[in-house]
């Protein structure tokens, strides 16, 4: 050790390994490499401390491949939301698309789609720290209800509804089982990134599954009433965005009280 | 004294660690001075070495972020002790989540953006943990006394620093002491670049205002505190 040291202070050299093992357990030494050395800069932390991240970590490095290419992971992210969704429009059927108009049909799939891409979008950008996030996760779940209530709300006749809650709840229920299809298969990709806010990345996906629900009912369902569609259509996306947070909330206590 | 005056000390200090940053990024400080392998390697390739599993990549930067990371993640009123399990909590993270870093990107947003996270994890349980506990026997000894050559001079901006809100102090190191740039600060702490910009703004003004202050009534200020 006192050979090491002495040569170390005259020039700099790699330090081996049974060094930097020594160092880490033996306080003094290490502080004594810390004097000997050239003058740390002020207000860092001590040597030994990185020696101890260094034993920690390397022994485990293995090569990792890199992250896909943000388009590309957004692509996997629409391919993971496009499997169930088509699953549930061939389950569901296109009652729908014989009932609506052209303008509704066309306006309505045009807030979905917009709405799919952009939280897509999103959640490549949370699967990657420090992804340059040009629009703001919230913004882009306020702005996709109230898209998507206001098309509904603006386009759809507001008539009255004698079985309301029936046919509703038929809707809701079948929408809710496709949109945790659509979620279960979106978490199977998002989990391969390293999500630093699951709550927030939980709502996020729960909307982009929820809008999968959404789409299998704008294809399925042929009841038109403005009430039905912003309760029972429009209430999905927010719900399930709502459950995704919690279910977000709770992995992210949990990773936290294991690290 | 004047707040030019008394800003002048703490700028060198400031420009230590913009310096120590700007070494960091070239390799040459002291992770450098202790003879592990090429100094002029960026980040950037010790961080895609780091994913290939090279040894030396992954050391050396270990050796080159760890202090400034340290400094991010230290809280004066918290331990020494504290910042440094923070530290380490952090390189753990940092190495399960080293393959969502993508070749050829800043490397510092990233690893800044996973501390920031890491820190936030830290307070919560602290608080928890604080919540629990009723009294200390003995003061231990705090990450304050870390901050370099802070004489009475530089005690009013170090004051004034300490009164920003968390996320001004965040970005203002980020942007004056880490040496990133606007961009990269945005990155780090998921917002736009107009936010940091505003936030930065904020700061300088809030500094401006305090310093501005003579100094028997910012002492006071701290007193009241």
């Amino acid at each position: 050790m006192d050979k090491f040291l002495d040569r170390w202070a005259g020039r700099p050299s790699p330090v081996p390994v049974w060094v930097r093992d020594h160092l880490t357990n033996c306080p003094a030494c290490s502080r004594l490499f810390e004097l000997l050395g050239p003058s740390p800069p002020a207000g860092s932390l001590p040597l030994r401390i990185q020696f101890k991240i260094e034993e920690r970590l390397l022994p485990s490095l293995r090569p990792v491949s890199p992250m896909l290419p943000f388009h590309k992971l957004t692509l996997a992210c629409l391919l993971a939301f496009g499997l169930p969704v088509l699953f549930g429009i061939r389950v569901a059927g296109v009652a729908a698309l014989e009932a609506m108009t052209v303008l509704q049909f066309t306006v309505v799939a045009s807030v979905l789609a917009a709405g799919t891409v952009l939280l897509a979008i999103s959640v490549a950008w949370q699967m990657a720290p420090a992804s340059y996030q040009r629009i703001s996760p919230q913004g882009v779940l306020v702005a996709v209800v109230t898209a998507y209530l206001m098309a509904f709300a603006l386009l759809f006749p507001w008539t009255a509804e004698p079985d309301f809650l029936a046919s509703g709840v038929q809707c809701g229920r079948s929408g809710l089982l496709f949109a945790i299809l659509t979620a279960s298969s979106v978490w199977l990709l998002a989990r391969r990134g390293e999500i630093l806010s699951p709550g927030l990345a939980g709502a996020t996906i729960g909307m982009l599954a929820g809008l999968g629900g959404a789409v299998t009912l704008h294809f399925g369902c042929p009841n038109l009433a403005a009430s039905h569609l912003v309760v029972w259509h429009a209430g999905i996306p927010i719900v399930s965005a709502y459950g995704g947070f919690l279910v977000g909330k709770v992995l992210g206590a949990r990773r936290s009280e294991r690290n | 004294m004047g707040s030019g005056e008394r800003i002048a000390p703490v700028l060198v200090t400031m420009r230590n660690f913009q310096a120590l940053a700007a070494n960091s990024r070239r390799g040459q400080d002291n992770g450098a001075e202790t003879g592990l392998p090429d100094p002029e390697k960026t980040l950037e390739d010790l961080m895609a070495g780091y994913q290939r599993a090279e040894h030396a990549a992954a050391s050396e930067l270990i050796h080159r972020v760890s202090p400034l990371l340290y400094r991010f993640l230290s809280s004066p009123t918290a331990t020494r002790e504290y910042g440094e399990d923070l530290l380490q909590e952090c390189w753990m993270r940092v190495h399960k989540a080293r393959h969502s870093y993508r070749p050829g990107e800043p490397v510092l947003p990233w690893l800044f953006a996973i501390a920031r996270h890491t820190r936030v994890d830290g307070y919560r349980r602290r608080r928890r943990v604080d919540w629990h506990e009723i009294g200390m026997e003995q003061v231990p000894e705090t990450a304050a006394p870390a901050i370099p050559s802070v004489e009475s001079g530089d005690e009013n901006l170090v004051h004034a620093i300490d009164s920003l809100p968390e996320s001004q102090r965040e970005v203002l190191y980020l942007l004056k002491v880490c040496g990133m740039t606007l961009e990269e600060v945005a990155r780090a702490t998921a917002v736009t670049v107009g936010a940091v910009k505003q936030k930065a703004h904020r700061a300088y003004e809030k500094l401006r205002t305090e310093l501005r202050k003579p100094a028997p009534a910012l002492l006071a200020g701290r007193e009241t505190r």
